[in-house]
């Protein structure tokens, strides 16, 4: 189908799905996609242009929901289970070739893509070797369809870890990185970090009916509580 | 007939009951108002096309109140009404019926024929069926056709349908198919009163009348049977297919789709289409006016299509849309060329309340040799970008017009013009900023500051309005992605100047755009139109969407355009509604007069 010339923005919800998030941060994470439809059924602009995906990770990552259109009246969301350890580069990997894929297959329609943001969700360590996520990791953003990348990280995930994973990190427009707060309850966090991701994605449509492009994020005096927004320079 | 007040004949009843989000329930409302529209639009569906939409759950609310289906408004709330919302949880058929006997009651005293369409997928356990049977001997005009679909008890759209053994349900099995089942209960049953204004009486035909009425006497011979098959409503409803239900939900619908009763129907022997009408849905006899201008789409509408347009409240004084439709005259007082424009706000700038940014120009040299075209798309990063399209155009029209005096359009300096021009925006820009600037804040204002709060694309063109032959040359000139086209014959697009490169793995929205100007010395360019040819200066949000102009879009403007349309035709041309396709839109377009 040609679709010349139409711009799209595709967003993908990478979600930690080993079994240290069993119980009520699954049943959060799980509410993510619903609230996402939501916000677009009540947005027809933004609707228009957004594409999203899913994919979970554990041992493994999978792709749950193609990149498609939340509106679909025949998509049906699937439920997050938890299954195993935690592969960051399983996940990297994963969405590395996704995004290359469905790119080109969006190019070939003859859509036009805008850079892809990534918003990244785990509640702890990468337990796969350091030098194999690591390398995942490069190979995704240094891919020139890299995405820009936006970690969210809670319960036990490791700040330092998580601020690695900002990108771009430099440049005119740096991505962040999201964390729970010590102490908070991490099913709210991942609540909060889906209105974070809500109101970004509001944003950047909005940003881009307005002739700019890129991922906007939102203004930090305006997060909700119980998260703190890290920027590339807080990591030396 | 009475033609004070609305008398909707429509009325579509939908539930909205349960766990799910509203927006799900309500774009199931928006889908089948959709496909309402579009079939009044293509077909007409009765003489009074007017839809009355209530929704329900323990409460019933009138959400659309006698609403013009051909209205490019015509949707669904943004929201499920208050009342309805504290109890979605559980439904209520009777209060459905309480408040239709009021809306009907009121608007045309039931005297009048009136279809409702109840759509619901779940159940209310009260005993209904009394309350339904007293609306419907109140109102003997009231055909009830329900449409389940989810998961209502068994039975449930059986029980429903009234005038009863005479009307069926429908049982969608699949979501998707929901909309258009309604448009054909719909259509079906505006037929069946149409066929029957023309013969006797009214009310559907028995099923025990069906032999004798779908035979009559020596026509056409068919069997009332063969007449049946013809008509869609006929085929079995819908089983499921490749969009299973979750197992949950598939193990409470017990409601077997072939156990589902049909609407029983005219035989269509007689009637295979529906009567003519004219475009604007009149019949012909009654006609006291006639046109239509209808909405244009290419593919799929997309959401915004339908967004409401909300004005921009800092710029009260600039239009939403212009246009102009005119024919150039020679001295000798013949036709020269016609011209039309058009540049209309994008859905996007309608929706936020945002201005119109894009602008166009022109105007004939003073010895009536040339004419001067301009468009130009205001930057929309920068705030005051319409201004600056306002300036780009109507001053580099004026600016040009006047090189015209001592240069022929060859020779034209296009360094000078688009300096010109920038000089024109900096100067305005530098002014304007400088009123408003706070105490503390420097006073100058410089180039770079203004380029950042007004900035525009230009496309420029020259046409020789007095050629020695039927081939005009034509000159043009453009800074950023703003574009010229030519149509050749009516068929083949070619483009001469601008629009966008198509370099880089991923999309940004930059563009060059006055009042800066480029180092690289500005590259005019030249062609000839040709007398069944067509200049085209657009801005990108008709350049998008046309892409290379090989695509739907290119062959609907080509189909469009190979001669001039009305203007108000050519405004709404450019406002055509394709998916994701929400920018301003502007094109002036010129004709050469093809009786020379």
């Amino acid at each position: 189908m040609e679709q010349t010339g139409a711009k799209l923005l595709p967003f993908y919800l990478v979600v930690d799905v080993s079994y240290s998030m069993e119980g009520p941060k699954l049943e959060s994470a799980n509410r993510i996609m619903p609230q996402i439809v939501d916000a677009l059924a009540q947005n027809p602009i933004l609707s228009d242009k957004v594409r999203f995906g899913l994919i979970d990770f554990s041992d493994d990552a999978q792709v749950r929901v193609p990149l498609c259109d939340l509106l679909e009246p025949n998509l049906v969301l699937p439920a997050l289970t938890v299954r195993g350890s935690t592969s960051y580069g399983a996940a990297f990997s994963l969405l590395r070739s996704e995004i290359e894929s469905n790119v080109a297959q969006l190019k070939a329609d003859q859509y036009v893509v805008h850079r892809p943001t990534v918003w990244f969700v785990s509640d702890g360590s990468p337990t796969d070797a350091d030098s194999y996520w690591r390398q995942a990791f490069a190979d995704l953003t240094s891919s020139r369809m890299y995405p820009n990348f936006i970690p969210c990280g809670v319960d036990d995930a490791d700040v330092n870890v998580m601020g690695s994973l900002i990108h771009p990190s430099t440049g005119p427009k740096p991505m962040a990185l999201y964390m729970m707060d010590a102490g908070f309850d991490p099913a709210k966090a991942i609540t909060a970090m889906a209105e974070i991701l809500i109101s970004s994605m509001l944003a950047s449509g909005y940003s881009l009916a307005s002739g700019q492009s890129g991922t906007i994020l939102p203004d930090k005096s305006n997060l909700p509580a119980g998260i703190t927004q890290y920027d590339p320079d807080d990591f030396v | 007939m009475n033609s004070f007040g609305q008398r909707p004949p429509i009325y579509l009843v939908v539930d909205v009951a349960g766990p799910e989000s509203e927006h799900r329930k309500l774009r199931l409302v928006n889908d089948i108002l959709d496909e309402l529209s579009a079939e009044a639009h293509a077909n007409g569906i009765g003489s009074d096309d007017h839809v009355t939409v209530v929704l329900f759950a323990e409460a019933a609310e009138v959400a659309v109140s006698a609403a013009p289906l051909y209205g490019a408004s015509l949707r669904a709330p943004w929201q499920i009404p208050l009342s309805i919302r504290r109890s979605r949880l559980s439904r209520s058929y009777i209060a459905v019926f309480d408040l239709l006997r009021r809306e009907i009651g009121r608007t045309h005293g039931g005297t009048q024929d009136t279809v409702v369409v109840m759509v619901t997928d779940g159940t209310d356990p009260e005993n209904w069926e009394p309350a339904l049977d007293d609306l419907v001997s109140e109102f003997p005009g009231l055909t009830l056709l329900p449409i389940t679909h989810g998961a209502p008890a068994s039975g449930t759209a059986s029980r429903l349908a009234r005038p009863g053994g005479e009307v069926g349900g429908i049982v969608v099995r699949e979501p998707s198919k929901l909309a258009s089942k309604v448009v054909e209960g719909v259509v079906t049953w505006a037929q069946e009163l149409k066929r029957r204004s023309r013969s006797a009486p009214r009310s559907m035909i028995r099923n025990d009348d069906l032999a004798a009425v779908g035979a009559p006497a020596g026509a056409h011979g068919r069997s009332a049977t063969c007449g049946l098959e013809e008509i869609p409503f006929h085929s079995p409803p819908v089983r499921p297919v490749e969009s299973e239900p979750p197992a949950a939900a598939s193990a409470a619908t017990t409601e077997l789709p072939v156990a589902a009763p049909t609407m029983v129907l005219p035989p269509s022997s007689s009637t295979p289409t529906p009567t003519p009408v004219t475009e604007n849905g009149q019949d012909d006899a009654a006609a006291e006016w006639k046109g239509s201008l209808q909405s244009f789409v290419v593919g799929d509408p997309g959401n915004a299509s339908k967004v409401r347009a909300l004005p921009d409240a800092t710029e009260w004084n600039h239009r939403d849309t212009v246009l102009d439709g005119v024919t150039l005259m020679d001295a000798d007082d013949r036709p020269v060329v016609e011209l039309r424009a058009a540049s209309v706000r994008g859905l996007a700038h309608r929706y936020n309340g945002t201005v119109r940014q894009d602008d166009y120009a022109y105007r004939c040299t003073d010895d009536g040799r040339f004419l001067v075209c301009a468009v130009s798309d205001g930057v929309s990063s920068a705030r005051l970008s319409h201004k600056a399209a306002a300036l780009v155009t109507r001053q580099g029209c004026e600016i040009l017009a006047n090189e015209l005096r001592e240069q022929a359009p060859e020779e034209i300096d296009w360094a000078r013009v688009l300096n010109g021009v920038g000089a024109v925006i900096l100067d305005f820009g530098a002014r304007l900023l400088q009123k408003s600037r706070q105490p503390g804040e420097p006073e100058e204002v410089t180039p770079e500051e203004v380029a950042r709060q007004m900035a525009a694309t230009a496309v420029f063109a020259i046409v020789d309005l007095r050629p020695d032959s039927n081939d005009r040359p034509v000159h043009v000139c453009t800074v950023g992605d703003s574009s010229a086209l030519i149509l050749r014959d009516g068929r083949t697009w070619q483009s001469l100047k601008g629009g966008k490169s198509d370099g880089g793995a991923i999309a940004t929205s930059r563009t060059a755009a006055l009042p800066m100007v480029s180092r690289e010395p500005p590259q005019p360019t030249s062609a000839v139109l040709g007398r069944d040819d067509v200049l085209v200066l657009i801005t990108d949000g008709v350049g998008d969407p046309l892409g290379d102009a090989t695509g739907p879009v290119g062959r609907f403007l080509a189909a469009k355009w190979s001669r001039p349309p009305l203007a108000l035709e050519f405004a709404a041309q450019v406002d055509f509604a394709r998916r994701s396709h929400d920018d301003d839109r502007t094109a002036l377009a010129v004709w050469p007069d093809r009786s020379r």
